[in-house]
């Protein structure tokens, strides 16, 4: 597949998942409830509760194991790059040292204070890549982030992309 | 922000190892010179996660793989 994908190729990026213990960890009531939230992010936990046949407790306890313990559920979402009027709508994807991940996303988090983040990825077991949907301005602006998330030790690349549509 | 459509729509993200994925590749591709089919015959090897339009021509897609994929990938 990838010799015939050559030609066209820009960049290309593989990772193994390596999770599958957790899987083992879930019970058939955590995946209803990913359901539930898959159909509706925004679902609150008295209605998980209702539709799972169990306490809203007990969704709630669920829920922030499958957050905060197993780190298997993110919540996120999907700008309109073309309704940011007055706004460019830019992917900033950042490749990061694997040992310094944790760091390098606190640092970002507070060089980015100032600026509009629509959407932050730091879904990547590998931990070397974070990804951010962010918006500015204008173009020179968008660079100087750039430079600015490329600078501390621990960050090896840091590449723009000017979305016109995702789906 | 829901109102003015700057926020499409809110999205539940998913491990993929739980739902029995073994990898994820990212592409970014050069769409303009891409066959029609391609993304129908990709299929067969894993579903595609998420797709992006960037400026310039250019294509991105993030595809989670089965295991066992592998060898169908070799017919695509």
């Amino acid at each position: 597949m990838l010799k015939s994908l050559q030609p066209f190729i820009l960049g290309v990026t593989i990772q193994s998942c390596n999770d599958h213990k957790i899987a083992n960890r879930l019970t058939i009531t955590d995946y209803y409830i990913m359901k539930q939230l898959v159909g509706n992010p925004r679902m609150e936990i008295l209605e998980i509760g209702k539709n799972t046949s169990i306490s809203p407790r007990t969704a709630r306890r669920r829920l922030d194991k499958m957050i905060d313990r197993y780190h298997i559920l993110e919540f996120t979402t999907l700008p309109n790059p073309h309704a940011m009027k007055g706004q460019i709508v830019f992917f900033l994807s950042v490749k990061v040292e694997r040992t310094m991940y944790d760091e390098v996303l606190t640092k970002i988090f507070g060089q980015l204070h100032n600026h509009i983040i629509l959407s932050i990825m730091t879904y990547d077991q590998e931990k070397q890549t974070i990804g951010l949907n962010l918006a500015s301005e204008g173009v020179f602006k968008i660079e100087s982030i750039r430079s600015q998330i490329r600078s501390p030790i621990g960050v090896k690349e840091a590449n723009v992309f000017l979305p016109t549509k995702i789906q | 922000m829901i109102s003015e459509k700057v926020i499409e729509r809110f999205i539940t993200q998913i491990n993929p190892s739980i739902l029995g994925y073994q990898t994820i590749c990212n592409f970014v591709i050069r769409n303009d010179m891409l066959e029609k089919d391609f993304l129908e015959r990709i299929s067969l090897v894993g579903d595609i996660h998420y797709q992006f339009y960037v400026m310039g021509g250019v294509e991105g897609f993030v595809m989670m793989v089965n295991e066992g994929s592998e060898e169908r990938s070799n017919y695509c």
